[in-house]
Formats: structure tokens, C-alpha cells, sequence
């Protein structure tokens, strides 16, 4: 079963990077979708069916707090899974997102095995046995 | 200012080993002949600049470890990508060490070609931190400076 997870983020390398974590994870099939900010952000949200989020904080336009609290107003997306993935450690930041009902919280910079943790935790993927991990793929679409 | 020196310090180093898989070695020679560099404003109790200065050479090393690139494939859009995420990292990481308990103000992270070596900077004045690192890549510097 392929699972949808959302990339926000305003740098296009952060964005690349946890693909491919995601990619080398051995987490199954996940189909990554990328965007620039929180507005691209609830723009896919709301004609794609996504099974988690990863976003950063500081964005132009909408910033990926301001995107989770839009989210947490519709009912669809209460419960959506939600990592935040941000330079910003400070102490107002870590309670906001967690006010929000934001899964897990990953400083930058990250070991890769922090992102594998926070999906494993968070949008319950589960590890693809070794042996099956040629299948294992990230399909990508590009906001 | 020293305690500030030592955290920013850390940061860096936390930001070049993590992220960009780059072992940065402090030195006392004050280079210039940098290439590109990238800065971020930090506004609250405490409010500055963070800018960090990177050769060529070092910042195509830098793209190709985040990403896992080939250096020949590495192109101008994603030096710039880079170089500002590092000045946000290196910034974020400095600020909640240096005071996690308030709220701060980052200013979108600014990138600059620089043409004659070395950015302007405030270096000497009393209230900022220069420090300069070698590499087997290249070399980087970063300025820090507090307004008043």
C-alpha cells in the first residue's frame, strides 16, 4: 500500500534531502509531494489525499505553523500526522507547534535516522523488511 | 561575547558535520578571496546578523554531500540553495542556544555573489564575532554581529 506524504518546505534541497531519507528508509512505498510554502502547502491538501506532513516553520507567504493551524480548522485534517522540521529550537516555537498537535519536532541540522524515526512514530509507517526493499520506491511529483 | 563565541562554534560545527558531512578546522589567518555568501537577521532580546562567507570550491562540496551529487552536476541555483539554508541553520541553531526561552524574528536568508573577495562587514566593531575555518574543500568564515 502506497502512502502520500507532503514536503513543505521553501528550500528545494531540504526538500530533496528527505525524499531521499524517505527514499533509503525501507519504509515502503511512499509517494512524495513537494511545496514551496504553506499556501502551496493547503493547495495540495485540498485535492490530494496525503498521509502525513513534513514541514518547515519560517516560509514566505504562509509559514508551515500558520498552514498547521488553517489544517487543525477543518475536520479532514485534525488528526493528520504532522512533522515539523525546522531551524527554529526556540522553547515558543516547540509549544506552538505542539499546541497544534504537531507529532514530532526535529531541529535542523538532522541525522537522516531522525526523520526515519518521526515517520515510524508519527504516520506509523512501518519498516519493509530487508528483502523487500528493491521494491521499495519514492514516486515523485514536483508541486 | 565569549560564551557567545563558544556557542557560535558549536552551531557551526553542528551544521557543517550534520548536515553537510564537512569538517571545518578553526584557524587565526584572516582569508579573504571568498566567492558566495549567505546571511540571516535575528530580531528579539537579543538581535543581530549571522553571514557566512564560503569559496566556490566549498560550497560545490557542500551541495554534493547534502545531496549526494556529483561535484560536475552541482549547479549555481543549488550553491545558493544551500549556502542560504546553512546561514539559517547555523542561525537557528545559534539563537536557541544562546536564548531558547524567547521568541525571535529570522529574516528571510539573503545570498550574495561577491565579486572582490570578502563581503563588507562589521568585523571590527566591538559588539561582533569573526571566525575563520579551513577545509579539505575550502575555506568558510563566518561573521556575527549584534545591533544595539
Amino acid at each position: 500500500m502506497s502512502v502520500t506524504a507532503l514536503i513543505v518546505d521553501d528550500s528545494r534541497s531540504i526538500r530533496e534531502v528527505i525524499r531521499r531519507i524517505i527514499r533509503i528508509s525501507g519504509l515502503g512505498s511512499v509517494h512524495c509531494i513537494d511545496a514551496a510554502n504553506g499556501k502551496e502547502g493547503l493547495e495540495v491538501l485540498s485535492r490530494k489525499k496525503v498521509d502525513v506532513v513534513l514541514t518547515g516553520v519560517h516560509m514566505p507567504e504562509v509559514g508551515g505553523l500558520e498552514m498547521l493551524a488553517e489544517m487543525r480548522k477543518h475536520a479532514a485534517f485534525r488528526d493528520l500526522p504532522v512533522v515539523v522540521v525546522t531551524s527554529d529550537a526556540g522553547l515558543r516555537c516547540m509549544k506552538a507547534a505542539e499546541d497544534l498537535h504537531c507529532g514530532t519536532f526535529i531541529r535542523k541540522p538532522f541525522y537522516p535516522e531522525e526523520i526515519k524515526r518521526a515517520l515510524v512514530v508519527t504516520a506509523r509507517l512501518k519498516e519493509t523488511a530487508p528483502d523487500e526493499r528493491v521494491e521499495a520506491d519514492t514516486d515523485t511529483v514536483d508541486f | 561575547m565569549k560564551e557567545l563565541r563558544q556557542i557560535l562554534i558549536q552551531s557551526i560545527f553542528e551544521v557543517f558535520e550534520k548536515m553537510f558531512y564537512t569538517f571545518l578546522e578553526p584557524t587565526d589567518a584572516r582569508y579573504s578571496g571568498f566567492d558566495v555568501a549567505s546571511g540571516v537577521d535575528f530580531r528579539g532580546v537579543l538581535s543581530g546578523n549571522i553571514t557566512l562567507q564560503l569559496s566556490h570550491n566549498l560550497a560545490k562540496h557542500m551541495v554534493s554531500h547534502l545531496l549526494n551529487l556529483p561535484l560536475d552536476r552541482v549547479t549555481d541555483e543549488q550553491i545558493e540553495d544551500c549556502a542560504k539554508e546553512a546561514a539559517s541553520m547555523i542561525c537557528g541553531s545559534f539563537v536557541s542556544r544562546a536564548d531558547r526561552q524567547n521568541a525571535y524574528d529570522y529574516s528571510p536568508p539573503k545570498f550574495f555573489t561577491i565579486l572582490n573577495g570578502s563581503r563588507p562587514s562589521s568585523a571590527e566593531e566591538p559588539e561582533s564575532i569573526r571566525l575563520n575555518f579551513d577545509s579539505d574543500s575550502g575555506r568558510a568564515s563566518v561573521v556575527f554581529s549584534l545591533s544595539s
